[in-house]
């Protein structure tokens, strides 16, 4: 059977990719820039995609690691923002209650556990190309998983029993 | 009681990294685990609500700069693509590449219009006395032309068809001119040109005249995992087969009718 061109595929993961940037960068005009960055170095590296590999691992990795090199010059500019990202919270206004408690949560974890968690909501890739994406090791990859899928749990069920406290504390 | 199960264990189950024959054992071990089966399924939840929030975000339309930006870079893909290694015909290439051209010879010459070439007839016998009619009072190829001199296959070939034909070169496409050869087809004689990619994949190009119109656009058709592209100028038809996707087949087809139309000019 014939493969299908990945190019066909492309406009899916640019929106993808451009979710990535949203949380990489809270920002929507960064985000938009780190895109276009990203693309960008895409187009001069064409020679380094392997026909038949994932195109979206090698995009997304593209962009995780010019993210990194971004906030390296601008020295973590933001780094003191502790607030959810704003294009965020505008797109989930509307969402249950507990789905923007979910992303503050998220928001309060460090970048490298964040980041791996996003990735995989985002894209269901297996953990070596998530890895890859991230250009860790697999080991720091599933570690990273692991713990910050734990202290997000916490965080919800910390959040819950604070609510629960307070319905029980009117009786 | 510490449960036996590790955040690691958990967050693999869910992510679907683990053999089924690990996920069985984890369930096995999760159900004599209640604790462990709450910490999976609020964890699942949150990826699912994650994944549903993030889905959310308006993502769809980027800036103009960007748009641009993509279709250059799918350009460039398309273009990686063409000259790409993996998939085009190995092993038993020949017989296949064979089977592509008694189809195509089957439809050939004008008698047939080109969508009959999805149902070929198998007409072996007109096929025999066509390679009769090519090759018994001819030599397979005289002794002074060299099958792997594209110059010398293309005069020669020419001479045999009766009508100028180039073989076109595709090295800007990585893709090596390899050997030429004269068919018999019960509809005359058809030059084939074979070509391979850098990891030796094969690509055959075969070109015969055509007693009709001609000038049709690429069409497309597909064969036993064999990707043909075939189209015709005024006085030659063109078949292009490799093993390969419907788009490099004619991303390169194209290329080759655009490289023969320059010449044309």
């Amino acid at each position: 059977m014939a493969r299908p061109s990945v190019v066909e595929t492309l406009h899916e993961h640019i929106v993808s990719l451009r979710r990535f940037a949203l949380v990489l960068t809270r920002n929507r005009d960064d985000a938009e820039d780190l895109v276009q960055e990203t693309l960008t170095r895409a187009i001069a590296a064409v020679d380094s995609f392997q026909p038949g590999t994932d195109l979206r691992v090698w995009l997304f990795r593209i962009m995780s690691n010019t993210h990194v090199n971004t906030l390296r010059k601008r020295q973590v500019r933001d780094a003191a923002r502790a607030s959810l990202p704003d294009p965020v919270v505008e797109a989930t206004q509307s969402l249950h209650v507990e789905v923007r408690q979910l992303l503050a949560a998220l928001d309060e974890l460090p970048d490298a556990q964040r980041e791996a968690i996003v990735l995989m909501a985002l894209g269901d890739l297996k953990y070596k190309d998530a890895a890859q994406v991230l250009g860790v090791p697999l080991g720091t990859f599933m570690s990273r998983i692991a713990r910050g899928r734990e202290a997000l749990r916490c965080a919800m069920e910390g959040i819950k029993s604070i609510r629960f406290r307070i319905v029980g504390g009117s009786l | 009681m510490k449960s036996a199960l590790s955040e690691t264990d958990l967050a693999a189950y869910i992510d679907g990294e683990l053999s089924v024959e690990q996920a069985v054992c984890l369930e096995a071990l999760l159900a004599g685990d209640p604790e462990a089966r709450s910490r999976l399924d609020a964890m699942t939840g949150q990826k699912q609500m994650l994944r549903a929030a993030l889905l959310t975000l308006p993502a769809d339309e980027g800036a103009p700069r960007t748009l641009e930006l993509e279709h250059r870079l799918a350009s460039r893909l398309r273009q990686r693509e063409q000259v790409s290694r993996g998939d085009w015909m190995v092993g038993d290439w020949l017989r296949r590449a064979a089977a592509a051209v008694l189809l195509v010879a089957a439809g050939w010459g004008g008698h047939m219009t080109y969508a009959d070439l999805s149902h070929p007839l198998p007409e072996y016998v007109a096929e025999a006395a066509g390679a009769h009619l090519v090759f018994a009072d001819n030599p397979l190829r005289p002794a002074d032309v060299d099958p792997t001199q594209p110059l010398q296959m293309a005069t020669w070939l020419s001479s045999r068809l009766g009508k100028a034909i180039t073989v076109p070169s595709l090295e800007p496409l990585n893709i090596t001119f390899v050997s030429a050869r004269l068919l018999g087809t019960k509809e005359g004689p058809l030059a084939q040109v074979v070509y391979e990619d850098q990891n030796r994949h094969r690509m055959t190009l075969s070109i015969a005249p055509h007693g009709y119109q001609g000038n049709t656009a690429i069409l497309h058709a597909e064969r036993d995992g064999i990707n043909l592209a075939y189209w015709s100028d005024p006085e030659l038809s063109y078949v292009l087969a490799a093993r390969t996707t419907a788009t490099q087949i004619e991303a390169i087809a194209a290329e080759i009718m655009t490289a023969g139309e320059d010449a044309a000019e």
